[in-house]
């Protein structure tokens, strides 16, 4: 609670199952957080029921059962993200932030940050006046950042949401493609737009 | 009173069951023979019995000559021999009157009579026949059948004091089997103790031979030695695990200590935690990664199961190491199928080859090469990952599948030592072979993707 607090979230809990159903159903709340090991009853009943009762609050289920049956049980049954214990704090603030910020309009084929133009129809990106000549992949990873400017992503939700597996890499692999779309994005002389977040993962911001 | 011990042993009850059946086989065997014999004795005398009084009639002039040869030599007192007038009163013989219930007939009449020898007079059962002379006097002949009866009854008597001492004979050797049994059976017993004590080097005696105790303690042996082996490599793993945690646990402890003691700065005190949260972390991959293989060893995931594309699955992970492979100045090449469908989890394959491949860079020099090959060989489908770095020596070939097994030339290298380890479970799980094979230099791991040998 002080993690996400200290992230600029305003925090209420419940100790229980009932209690969090209870207030869940006030509808206040911008991001849910369910673990699925409740005193009296399974995160993903509360889950439901939210989702029965119209409630549209996103989710992010938290638990230690951790295979991909549970996973996709937890997504299913309304959960819009999954997260196994145990996990790092910078992973929980970063993937609620994510789950707040949802993209606006999905629908959009040009994304823009600050100079960076990224055309998903002509499937061309541009600093300014400079084009970009990027791989497929490169192209993807670029745009899950601008749909996230100003959010830290994690290398797991990149692994997740890019490159569409669950998996922890032991090495720097995340690091390794970062790297090379950093060199494409940031030529030198310009004011870095990737920055990589000790620890925890990367951020794409506009440059002030 | 507390019963012998013996008497408690299967065998002892077996012979005992063995001994009964005997007895009364044996007697239904006597019995038999004996009223068999009686039977004939008895239809041996009444036809002795009708030849006298036939060849009698036959010639009646050698009456009293028949009557006293029958009468000479009868030391156990069973002859009759009479001589009737027509009146029915005795002229010569033994027989004091004429019988009750008898008509010579020159049939085998049941009589009652009464003797009268020179020993005096005596009523006895007989058999007798009789038959009518020409002169109207009647020879009567008679047979009592009380020899054989008294014969009979030393038989009957004689049954009992044979079956006791052969009863006798088969439980001793009953006692002496059961007591040889019940001490191999003390023996193992105490083996056995001793074994679940904790000496699980020990065996139960065996002699060698084939016999039933010794093909069961045989059995018993081999579980022993499976039991054994498995308690070594649980224990071993336990050291493993106690040692993986302790070393990052330790850099986590000092790291911390020395933060607190010596840290001038708020920047030097999060470095000093940075260096700790990192050691927490490989704890926890750890553990996280022998939970992970626990549960696909115990085939948690198979429901995960779907149609996958392994060709795209390795394309994949071949872009997904490239940039990390080019970095480090080895080529990452891939030839073969590229469409190749078959029933599996997605996730856990992707995970499975991406260590391979994974290790395959960490252990090849700058310039090197690493190739992914997916081609169908003699085996069925294989995913062949060959890299030119400084391969596994053969005697270590099958161990880099164990957990925590670490060659020596990988001690120096990050990793838990449990990567392929989850390669091996991972292949178990699908049916998949793994194994390293024989390459001239550097290290060619082999999975044979197919579960039905094709």
């Amino acid at each position: 609670m002080a993690e996400l607090s200290s992230h600029g979230f305003q925090v209420d809990w419940a100790a229980t199952g009932s209690e969090g159903l209870a207030r869940a159903g006030s509808g206040d709340y911008d991001v849910m957080t369910v673990d699925r090991m409740l005193p009296d009853v399974d995160g993903l009943t509360i889950v439901e029921n939210i989702r029965n009762n119209g409630i549209k609050t996103p989710v992010l289920v938290v638990s230690a059962l951790g295979e991909v049956d549970d996973r996709v049980r937890g997504l299913k049954t309304g959960g819009d993200d999954y997260l196994v214990k145990p996990f790092a704090l910078v992973e929980l603030s970063a993937r609620l932030e994510a789950l707040l910020r949802r993209p606006a309009d999905p629908r959009e084929t040009i994304l823009r940050v600050g100079p960076l133009t990224l055309d998903l129809i002509e499937r061309t990106a541009k600093r300014g006046t400079r084009e970009l000549d990027m791989l497929p992949r490169e192209f993807q990873l670029l745009e899950y950042l601008m749909r996230h400017t100003g959010q830290t992503v994690t290398r797991a939700m990149l692994f997740e949401e890019v490159w569409h597996y669950r998996f922890d890499p032991r090495t720097n692999l995340a690091d390794v493609h970062i790297g090379r779309l950093r060199r494409k994005v940031d030529a030198a002389g310009e004011t870095p737009m990737i920055q990589s977040i000790r620890g925890t993962g990367f951020l794409l911001r506009a440059p002030s | 009173m507390r019963l012998p011990e013996f008497i408690n042993t299967t065998t002892f009850r077996w012979t005992l069951t063995i001994s009964a059946v005997f007895v009364a086989a044996a007697t239904i065997l006597v019995v038999f023979t004996y009223q068999e014999s009686v039977q004939l004795n008895m239809e041996r005398i009444q036809m002795t019995l009708v030849q006298e009084i036939q060849n009698t009639m036959a010639n009646p002039e050698t009456v009293m000559h028949r009557l006293e040869a029958r009468l000479i030599e009868d030391p156990r007192r069973v002859r009759f021999a009479a001589l009737f007038d027509p009146d029915r009163l005795p002229i010569a013989g033994n027989m004091t009157s004429w019988p009750i219930n008898f008509e010579p007939d020159g049939k085998v009449w049941d009589i009652t009579a009464e003797r009268d020898d020179a020993q005096g007079r005596e009523i006895q059962q007989a058999y007798a026949v009789g038959g009518v002379l020409s002169n109207g006097n009647i020879y009567v002949v008679g047979r009592s059948p009380d020899d054989y009866a008294s014969w009979q009854q030393g038989v009957l008597a004689l049954l009992p004091t044979a079956l006791i001492p052969a009863t006798l004979l088969a439980l001793v050797c009953g006692m002496i089997l059961s007591i040889r049994t019940q001490s191999r059976i003390d023996h193992i017993h105490r083996t056995a103790n001793r074994i679940m004590a904790g000496h699980l080097n020990e065996r139960l005696p065996s002699r060698g031979t084939t016999d039933d105790f010794d093909k069961l303690v045989d059995i018993i042996n081999n579980m022993l030695d499976q039991i054994e082996h498995l308690m070594s490599e649980v224990k071993g793993v336990g050291d493993d695990i106690a040692h993986d945690l302790r070393t990052p646990l330790t850099r986590v402890r000092a790291s911390l200590e020395r933060g607190r003691d010596h840290a001038g700065s708020l920047d030097e005190l999060r470095q000093a935690i940075d260096k700790g949260i990192n050691g927490i972390d490989q704890a926890l991959g750890v553990t996280t990664a022998l939970l992970r293989i626990a549960a696909i060893e115990h085939g948690q995931r198979n429901s995960g199961f779907s149609e996958v594309n392994l060709g795209g699955i390795v394309a994949a992970i071949v872009e997904l190491y490239e940039p990390a492979a080019e970095d480090k100045g080895v080529e990452l090449k891939f030839k073969g199928l590229s469409n190749i469908n078959l029933r599996g989890d997605r996730d856990l394959l992707f995970e499975a080859i991406s260590n391979l491949v994974d290790n395959a860079i960490k252990f090849t020099p700058n310039g090197g090469t690493v190739s992914i090959e997916l081609v169908r060989g003699a085996q069925g489908l294989m995913l062949r990952v060959t890299d030119t770095g400084p391969g596994i020596p053969v005697q270590e070939r099958e161990a880099v599948f164990r957990r925590f097994y670490r060659t020596n030339k990988a001690r120096n290298m990050p990793g838990s030592g449990l990567g392929l380890s989850l390669v091996a479970a991972i292949s178990r799980l699908h049916g998949f072979r793994v194994h390293v094979a024989d390459s001239r230099e550097g290290c060619t791991i082999e999975m044979i993707c197919s579960p039905t040998a094709a």
